[in-house]
């Protein structure tokens, strides 16, 4: 295995105000050929913006600030000029997004988007591959399903065919942002297997981003956790599932209300999760943490350091 | 307790960001308070003097000329008067309005057939019946102003009412009132006008209603809509659950959120009275003569190519009031944008 | 103990209209003969996928979706499903919360003016005392009483979930429909709602009707649990039994479907397509999707089982 991908110091801010709010900080990871990379954390930890930021696609591209490097086949990936982009997105590197409805143009039948991956980057288009990946993500009856217009085919059938869409040119990476959370439970269960399937079958890197800490057990080759804009633990899944590190990782797994446990076994995690214009350099965590130690926590950044084999952690009580 | 809602105000401090908007505001908002103040300000008759120690307003109280030491018991006419001597022996302190016109008076006395060139006393000339197109241009900008702000209120009125019901009901009340509506709004409006005009009086306010009826079907498209969506959104559920009434749900709940088409529209439908009025005057189907109105200027302007001063004067106001309108319309449509309320 | 909700034989469809003058061409059968009780104190939960007219079920246990048929009683009384005054009576005993936290606050009323409203509503307090008794309801969901003039956007997801139990609480209801009050919450904040919920259940003798697709809440919160597929009740019985022992072949796919920490159990597929819901198979819904399919599935499954635990299928597992 090599690196695929390879994000250094990733930085984002949005300017407000005459000074500037930042969203997330110093992000550094990597990501193997053929390996499901999970990034894990609540709303508003960052961890979307990470991902579409690989791509340089931030929603609000003209005003927002992103710095570090993103190495990709040797280039970086942000120094690129749009044209050379546009290449890479798509082809090399594939997105899955969220709500499979609004992913998709309502006005334009399956096959013609389908089809326009291939004109996109000026391909010939292969009908044949079409029909085939059709088949791979379970659709028995590939005619009817290109003949549809998305408003025609229920939620989970739309996240195949945006499945099929990445896949159609072989990508090298797929970026699955919550690809299953708008989905039922046995849908989920389709969905993720034909990703874990894929996988294995074409030897595809996904980077897979998600709040289902289940999901990642199950799916995930490493692991990510990242809380207020930082990474807080990066582990790989059996080690981080043994031998949580950080306060916030072992708070999450014990907030997760579990599947063999009954009634009030839940403990949360108490307070809120700060907003980005109340981000302070050291500890985001402490004032949530139960094992605070007041004068190291929160004075000074903490850093991101190994504390086993590919297993780190930012917290003090580990680092000693 | 506050006024306005946290959205509202970002609304207005958004609208008061947009300088071309805000100052179209504040420009026409003030054009609008002069004129209606314009019976002070241009008039033919002193505001106020005192005549052998006693006050008079002429403006506001009827004087026969008997008062002044006249014949007659005919209102007075001040005009003489001011140049009479022995009036002027007895009074004093004379407060004359800035602009010492009438719309309606017709200066019989000026050489030439009218209509006079613009001149010291006639600052825009004069029209067709030798009055002075001044002080009508004034006089017309208020009747305009006042029948297009009106014919907002009752068009705001009627489609919110009428299309906040439809949507709140919804079913069968809902498509039965749709049809309605479909064929009260395929009548010809010009002919019910010029109907209903020749056999009552065309007067301002028969003209707002008439006009009101058959503009309040767009903006009740909009109500309809905006109803329909957010009566199904949560807190309206909520609010059923707890037990509020309907006309509590559909004023204190409903109504206050679905205001954003209204007020961005308001501003379009100032225009669009200003141009129906001037349009119906035009064609002579507006008010009655002789009020003062910009389209019978219009009208006059063009039997009388020979005397541009009445195009080009009115031309100009018109030109100057719609685009003012337009600019507060474009503010307003641009900091209510439900785009920049999220952040 | 003592039935407080009783539900027997809801239906409630949903009318698809078409042509000139919008005539009622087909139903989606989104609820379709459902049966169900609350008991007092008891936490009862409904669950489902999506689709399944579990929502539509929470809608019209208040009266907010029309039923069609079926009867419904409330502390031993029967309610006339289809008289408003009849459900107005009800309205200070029986409560919902939704989903969405986002959309369940009118964005222009202050916290404050939503919560009081309410309480005028129903003569809880009076005007002089209402300040004093916001503050009380938002300290009762551990928010702080000042917070009670800022409008609604300035929460999060979490809070405003707080402050809508708040303003349910206020009118002190006997039950309360929680429609997916978890699921747009993140896990953390979700474990903190619950824990909530289930505090102030203990303290205001209130009971709950649970409704949720997430099969894990479900189990943390309730005792019994009643699971849905296709408008149908499929099953219904103690959790504890339910979790370790499905009887309907439907809940054992849910179960399984489910992903958990443990890798060395991993999630079975479902196989098979779901029947339309305008066009749904005269007998087991389910039937299309079912492993252990018969031909007695063509005919409608009749309750079966024991008293606690019951389900509506031909071949029940062991």
């Amino acid at each position: 295995m090599g690196k695929l991908l390879e994000a250094k110091n990733l930085s984002i801010a949005l300017p407000e105000d005459g000074g500037q709010v930042i969203l997330t900080e110093g992000i550094s990871f990597d990501i193997q050929k053929g390996e499901v990379y999970s990034l894990v954390g609540e709303s508003g930890c960052g961890k979307t913006i990470t991902a579409l930021s690989l791509l340089n696609v931030l929603p609000t591209a003209n005003a927002s600030m992103l710095t570090g490097e993103v190495l990709f086949n040797d280039q970086d990936l942000l120094k690129l000029p749009e044209k050379d982009l546009c290449k890479i997105r798509g082809k090399d590197i594939a997105v899955i997004f969220q709500e499979p409805s609004s992913a998709m143009n309502p006005l334009m039948k399956v096959r013609a988007q389908l089809e326009e991956c291939y004109l996109l980057h000026q391909l010939e288009v292969n009908h044949e591959a079409i029909d085939l990946m059709l088949k791979e993500v379970g659709f028995a009856d590939p005619e009817r399903v290109l003949n549809s217009y998305p408003h025609e085919l229920s939620g989970g059938m739309l996240q195949r065919v945006m499945i099929a869409m990445a896949l159609l040119l072989k990508p090298k990476l797929i970026i699955a942002d919550e690809p299953t959370t708008a989905l039922d439970v046995t849908i989920q269960a389709q969905i993720m297997d034909l990703l874990d399937r894929l996988r294995r079958e074409h030897d595809v890197s996904i980077l897979l981003i998600t709040h289902n800490l289940n999901l990642v057990a199950q799916y995930s080759d490493r692991v990510a956790v990242m809380y207020a804009g930082r990474m807080v633990e990066e582990a790989g899944v059996e080690e981080f599932f043994a031998k949580p590190c950080h306060p916030y990782s072992k708070g999450l797994l014990r907030a997760l209300p579990k599947m063999g446990s009954a009634v009030s076994t839940l403990e949360p995690i108490q307070g809120q999760v700060p907003l980005p214009k109340n981000f302070v350099p050291s500890c985001r965590f402490a004032d949530r943490c139960s094992q605070v130690v007041e004068s190291q926590c929160c004075s000074a950044p903490i850093a991101f350091k190994e504390v086993g084999p590919q297993h780190k952690v930012a917290c003090v009580l580990e680092q000693k | 307790m506050r006024i306005f809602s946290d959205l509202t105000q970002a609304r207005l401090v958004r609208f008061r960001k947009m300088r071309r908007a805000y100052y179209s505001f504040w420009v026409l908002s003030v054009a609008y308070i002069f004129s209606l103040l314009a019976t002070l300000l241009v008039n033919d008759r002193p505001i106020y003097f005192s005549y052998q120690g006693e006050s008079y307003f002429p403006i506001f109280c009827h004087y026969t000329e008997q008062d002044f030491g006249g014949q007659y018991l005919t209102e007075a006419n001040y005009n003489n008067l001011l140049q009479n001597e022995h009036f002027l022996d007895k009074a004093s302190s004379i407060i004359s309005p800035p602009i010492y016109q009438n719309p309606l008076r017709s200066h019989l006395y000026l050489e030439d057939a009218p209509p006079h060139a613009p001149s010291w006393d006639h600052w825009l000339g004069t029209d067709e019946s030798a009055r002075d197109v001044l002080a009508r241009l004034i006089y017309g900008f208020r009747n305009c102003m006042s029948f297009s702000l009106l014919l907002t209120i009752a068009i705001a009125i009627l489609g919110i009412l009428i299309g906040g019901i439809q949507g709140y009901a919804g079913g069968l009340t809902d498509l039965i009132s749709q049809r309605l509506i479909e064929i009260w709004a395929s009548l010809p409006f010009l002919y019910v006008v010029i109907i209903i005009g020749s056999i009552y009086e065309r007067g301002f306010f028969m003209l707002v209603a008439i006009l009101a009826l058959f503009s309040w079907i767009g903006l009740s498209y909009y109500m309809r809509a905006e109803f329909l969506k957010l009566k199904n959104m949560n807190y309206i559920r909520v609010a059923r659950a707890l037990g509020l009434s309907k006309t509590r749900i559909f004023f204190k709940h409903i109504l206050p959120n679905g205001l954003t088409p209204v007020v961005t529209l308001l501003p379009f439908s100032l225009i669009g009275g200003i141009s129906a009025l001037t349009s119906l005057d035009f064609l002579g189907f507006g008010l009655n003569p002789p009020t003062p109105s910009w389209g019978e200027l219009l009208s006059q302007g063009l039997k009388n190519l020979h005397a541009p001063w009445i195009t080009v004067s009115t031309v100009c106001a018109l030109f100057i009031t719609l685009m003012l309108a337009a600019f507060i319309g474009e503010g307003v449509r641009e900091a209510f944008d439900p785009k920049g309320d999220e952040k | 103990m003592m039935n407080l909700l009783e539900a027997h034989d809801i239906e409630s469809y949903f009318d698809i209209r078409g042509g000139l003058f919008g005539r009622i061409q087909s139903y989606v059968k989104a609820v379709n003969g459902v049966s169900l009780n609350v008991g007092e104190g008891e936490i009862v939960s409904v669950v489902g996928e999506s689709g399944c007219g579990k929502s539509t079920l929470g809608l019209a246990l208040l009266g907010l979706q029309k039923i069609r048929s079926g009867s419904l009683s409330f502390q031993g009384e029967s309610i006339n499903v289809n008289d408003f005054k009849s459900w107005q009576g009800l309205r200070k005993d029986l409560q919902i919360i939704f989903q969405d936290p986002y959309t369940s606050l009118n964005p222009r009323l202050t916290i404050y003016e939503s919560l009081s409203e309410p309480l005028l509503l129903h003569g809880i307090c009076k005007k002089s005392e209402l300040k004093d008794k916001v503050g009380y309801l938002l300290e009762q969901v551990e928010l702080k009483p000042e917070m009670m003039d800022r409008f609604p956007h300035s929460f999060s997801g979490g809070q405003r979930q707080r402050i809508c139990i708040a303003r349910v609480l206020g009118i002190e209801p006997k039950l309360i429909v929680c429609d997916e009050i978890v699921s747009a919450l993140d896990v953390s904040v979700q474990a903190q709602i619950l824990e909530l919920l289930l505090k102030l259940k203990e303290s205001h003798n209130l009971s709950l009707l649970f409704i949720s697709h997430d099969l894990a809440v479900v189990r943390a919160i309730s005792r019994r649990i009643y699971v849905m597929y296709l408008g149908r009740v499929v099953e219904e019985g103690p959790s504890e039994m339910l979790f370790h022992q499905p009887k309907h072949p439907y809940t054992k796919a849910l179960l399984d479907s489910i992903p958990t920490l443990d890798r060395s159990r991993r999630p079975v597929l479902l196989e098979g397509e779901v029947p339309s819901p305008t066009n749904l198979p005269t007998g087991c819904a389910f039937a299309s999707r079912c492993k252990y399919k018969s031909e007695k599935c063509g005919e409608l499954p009749q309750r079966s089982g024991l008293d606690d635990q019951s389900y509506y299928c031909h071949n029940p597992l062991n």
